[in-house]
């Protein structure tokens, strides 16, 4: 294939590289389009802060505005502390030393993952309110009444942090658990034969090499705290995501719900650009290649006992207290609740989350693969935009959707009621298609992290060989690339289907009119004071959402000092 | 051999599109049925060179031709999967999820279903592998990994092929029978080869010409004995084997060495030149007779240390003060005579093996 040998004189200088720039340039223009694609969401989001929104933005910036930025504040101070201690401590204790359990709270740490913040929080609500069974015991033994005595109300801001807590930890475990292991054993001895105790050894040498892990995995724990929308809203706590909710379809003021959603992306800014900053100054480079299987400092006796209650605690608390009761719950409402109803539920949020994780890996692929062909600035930006929807809370793409998506609608039947007097109706808005393209934008950071990542084992002269057996670089994905990275393939479309089962704030915001999934189901149902009714559609996700938790116990129990852990944590911006 | 052209390279300069230059003006010939050896240290380009002909990096300047048909130039730019040369890669680059016979198939599944299966059977047998056909590439070992990718390589019978280091990943024991087992069936079959590596033992082995590299460009290019025999700088001198050296200062067509005056034609009076005597120049004279005829001159030299090396006896040797400084020079000598440690022996001078170099910027 000569290029353009019947005009030469239009490449007279050309290079070659110029030549084949030009002639697989269709990946960039498929990249680019892709990433804008994604990006409309928060442009469209970011664009109305120019829009004037009167008095209803001056009301809410008196009112409510303090309030949402107060408790979001305190949300971040507490939860980041939490899972700070929570994750780092328990890290520690499972790679650096020895006690009884250790290997089984290894992955059993991780379990709590499988609970959305707002299934916890239906629980500890329904076991500790005022008729929940630990009070009425209470009373019984005691033979108090209302007002006898004092109880501390779940349904409050420091509820809130201590369900989000329970909850997300296992992030900042996973990603300190895999530093400290990435840290060569001679390091620590060194600082021991220095003369430092096994603590101290940790404090000065450990911790500080871990520094930007930690940081990574507190700053995905505090987005997904920002992202939270079914625990605030049930406790009543006001923040962005409830008061973007609030106003939107109470208030009906969708030009100054985007503006909330702005302010909150302000949040999310500053919380990317603090992780990359501590991640920036703190690079460390690993000077010691040498591993070895740690040598855990053993902890006997107390000190042991001490060891599994503080391993023990979160993983009772957050995972087998809530599973054990949802389970009860459900074998005793499972009568009524388990019906054809049910089935269409779950069958609704099994074709949204199927199709989400079709579209999301299709597409990482298709981006990945660009940019191995050729890495561009263009495409390295593009990947970035199209991967940023991650930190972008569910409440702000849904609104960066509708916004555009109405206006299409709008136009659409503008356009065939002045043409052909037929008007199709919400074709996007109302249909799945605005809350799948929802899905994608906020999901695409999964698939793409771990797409790449499989890509970049697949060594670049595996290309080259086929090339030079005469395949075209579409051949090249279809018949090497895929077949090799089948398996990750479909780990990345797992990872988003769990999230996309699990996903509140969007779906209740962008699903078509009486579609209800299982995560809607048990939205209502709570909010119904239905907590028992709604455990089986909550247990549903939780069981779905252990998924990602095995395949993650899995690649932990494969890693070896020196491997990297395969973890979620990776999907961060 | 006939002097029939297969790849030509032309005025070929490269650059990264980082803006690093890698090749400026290179350019050489493989003959038809040749084995051409690109020698050099890493990072001088000869591997940006194989690349460059396969097309797996388009072309900065210059112009390449495969059997007649220019394949790249300023205005062309054939892509890698059109040139069709087989290229075998230094990690072998075997398709994992392929078994041997698929991976073999994988560049000839343009051909009838019959002559495909005729073809790879053909091809395991000449690299003596058909009983692994089912085998996926983990199962094998390194040097069988190495005869499939080769076989591979060369099933959609490519008007030339290049190799990447191929025997660099495989251990020491093992690099020698791949290699002699590679070449064999290479020249059997009369396959043009462009192979590069930065072993001299390697290229003077499989190489019919070697073209010694640096820095992006080419040093010298010749028969293996003309280069060992006749190095044309310093660079390419160094590359055969390490040498003693002295430098000094021309002085009516003689250089003083401390083997006294030798002849260094061609110089003006007064250049400054470095002189460059291999180990295997320095002749340790056991008895003290005379020297031989053709010596440049001889020393008397104490021997410091004594080290047999399997063929060869490898001998410092200590041979006092010169030009204000200490002389410490290396002897090899074929054979297995041990020369005592502490005593002083005569050394002659091979003319053979010694070699004077102007001094330039770049030695």
């Amino acid at each position: 294939m000569t290029t353009d040998a019947s005009h030469p004189g239009d490449l007279r200088g050309a290079s070659a590289r110029a030549n084949r720039a030009r002639r697989i340039d269709g990946w960039s223009f498929l990249t680019v389009a892709i990433a804008s694609l994604v990006a409309v969401p928060v442009v469209v989001v970011a664009a109305h802060v120019l829009v004037p929104t009167g008095e209803i933005w001056a009301h809410l910036a008196e009112t409510l505005l303090p309030t949402y930025i107060a408790n979001s504040l305190w949300l971040m101070v507490g939860v980041g502390s939490g899972t700070l201690v929570i994750g780092v401590g328990t890290a520690w204790l499972v790679t650096m030393c020895r006690f009884p359990g250790r290997r089984i709270f290894e992955w059993a740490l991780l379990l709590p993952m499988a609970v959305p913040a707002y299934v916890i929080a239906y629980t500890y609500t329904g076991l500790l309110e005022f008729a929940g069974p630990v009070q009425e015991t209470l009373r019984s033994v005691t033979g108090w009444g209302r007002g006898d005595y004092w109880f501390p109300e779940i349904r409050s801001l420091p509820g809130a942090i201590a369900m989000l807590t329970l909850v997300l930890y296992p992030y900042v475990y996973l990603l300190s658990r895999a530093a400290f292991l990435e840290q060569s054993v001679c390091v620590l001895e060194v600082s021991r034969t220095l003369g430092r105790t096994p603590f101290q050894a940790f404090r000065s040498v450990a911790l500080p090499l871990a520094r930007p892990a930690v940081a990574t995995g507190v700053a995905l724990a505090l987005m997904e705290t920002l992202n939270d929308f079914g625990t605030v809203e049930y406790f009543a706590v006001d923040t962005f995501t409830t008061g973007i909710f609030r106003t939107w379809y109470g208030l009906g003021e969708p030009a100054a719900a985007a503006q909330l959603a702005a302010a909150l992306m302000v949040f999310i800014l500053v919380l990317v650009a603090m992780e990359r900053l501590s991640r920036g100054g703190g690079r460390i480079h690993h000077t010691s290649q040498r591993y070895r299987s740690l040598p855990r400092y053993p902890l006997a006796g107390m000190r042991g006992v001490i060891a599994v209650a503080a391993c023990a605690a979160p993983v009772l608390l957050g995972f087998l207290l809530p599973g054990g009761v949802l389970l009860a719950w459900a074998i005793e409402t499972a009568n009524e609740m388990v019906d054809a109803q049910f089935v269409s539920y779950a069958f609704n949020s099994f074709v949204l989350a199927t199709v989400a994780s079709l579209l999301a890996v299709a597409i990482a692929v298709l981006i990945a693969y660009g940019l191995r062909l050729r890495p561009s600035p263009v495409r390295t930006a593009a990947a970035r935009v199209a991967s940023m929807g991650y930190a972008v809370p569910g409440a702000v793409i849904a609104v960066g959707v509708l916004i555009p998506f109405a206006w299409l609608d709008g136009v659409v039947n503008d356009w065939t009621r002045a043409t052909i007097g037929m008007e199709p109706g919400l074709i996007l808005s109302g249909t799945i298609c605005a809350v799948t393209f929802a899905y994608v934008v906020r999901f695409l950071a999964v698939s793409f992290n771990a797409v790449e990542a499989s890509f970049a084992k697949i060594t670049p002269h595996l290309d080259d060989a086929a090339r030079c057996l005469g395949k075209r670089p579409m051949g090249i994905l279809t018949r090497v690339h895929l077949p090799i990275m089948g398996g990750s393939l479909l780990t990345a479309g797992l990872l988003v289907f769990v999230d996309v089962m699990k996903e509140l704030p969007a779906t209740l915001i962008l699903r078509p009119f009486n579609f209800d999934t299982l995560a809607i189901r048990t939205y209502q149902l709570a909010s119904d004071e239905r907590l028992a009714d709604a455990s089986s559609a909550a247990l549903a996700i939780v069981a779905v959402g252990i998924i990602p938790v095995v395949l993650l116990s899995i690649a932990i129990a494969r890693s070896r000092p020196g491997s990297r852990t395969v973890s979620r944590g990776s999907k961060g911006p | 051999m006939n002097r029939d052209p297969v790849l030509t390279l032309e005025h070929v300069s490269h650059t990264f599109e980082d803006g690093t230059k890698v090749l400026s003006d290179i350019g050489f010939t493989v003959s038809r049925g040749e084995i051409f050896c690109l020698l050099g240290p890493s990072g001088c380009g000869k591997t940006t060179t194989l690349r460059l002909a396969a097309g797996l990096e388009p072309l900065g300047q210059g112009r390449i031709t495969i059997d007649g048909v220019v394949v790249a130039d300023e205005t062309t730019d054939i892509a890698p999967e059109r040139r069709g040369v087989g290229f075998v890669f230094q990690d072998q680059a075997l398709f994992p999820h392929l078994n041997v016979r698929d991976n073999v198939a994988f560049g000839i599944e343009h051909l009838a279903q019959g002559e495909r299966e005729a073809r790879i059977r053909d091809m395991l047998a000449q690299v003596s592998m058909v009983e692994y056909a089912d085998a996926f590439p983990h199962r094998l070992s390194g040097g069988q990994q190495q005869r499939i990718a080769l076989a591979r390589a060369l099933a959609p019978d490519p008007p030339v092929l290049l190799l990447d280091e191929p025997f660099s990943g495989l251990d020491a024991r093992l690099r020698n029978t791949v290699r002699e087992d590679t070449m064999t069936i290479l020249k059997q079959r009369g396959t043009t080869t462009l192979i590069v590596t930065h072993d001299p033992e390697e290229a003077m082995y499989v190489g019919d010409t070697i073209a010694v590299m640096r820095d992006g460009g080419i040093a010298q290019v010749g028969a293996p004995g003309d280069l060992y025999c006749r190095p044309v700088t310093p660079f390419v001198t160094l590359i055969f084997s390490s040498a003693n050296q002295v430098r000094g200062i021309v002085e009516n067509g003689h250089v003083a060495t401390p083997f006294g005056p030798i002849a260094a034609e061609g110089f003006a009076h007064g250049a400054p030149v470095i002189v460059l005597m291999r180990p295997e120049a320095l002749l340790i004279d056991p008895q003290g007779g005379p020297p031989p005829a053709d010596s440049l001159g001889t020393a008397e030299g104490t021997v410091v240390n004594v080290r047999m090396l399997r063929r060869s006896v490898f001998t410092h040797m200590d041979f006092g003060e010169f030009n204000g400084e200490r002389i410490h020079f290396h002897a090899r000598n074929a054979g297995h005579f041990m020369p005592e440690e502490g005593r002083t022996y005569r050394v002659s001078l091979d003319p053979e093996q010694t070699f004077v170099f102007p001094i330039r910027d770049k030695g």
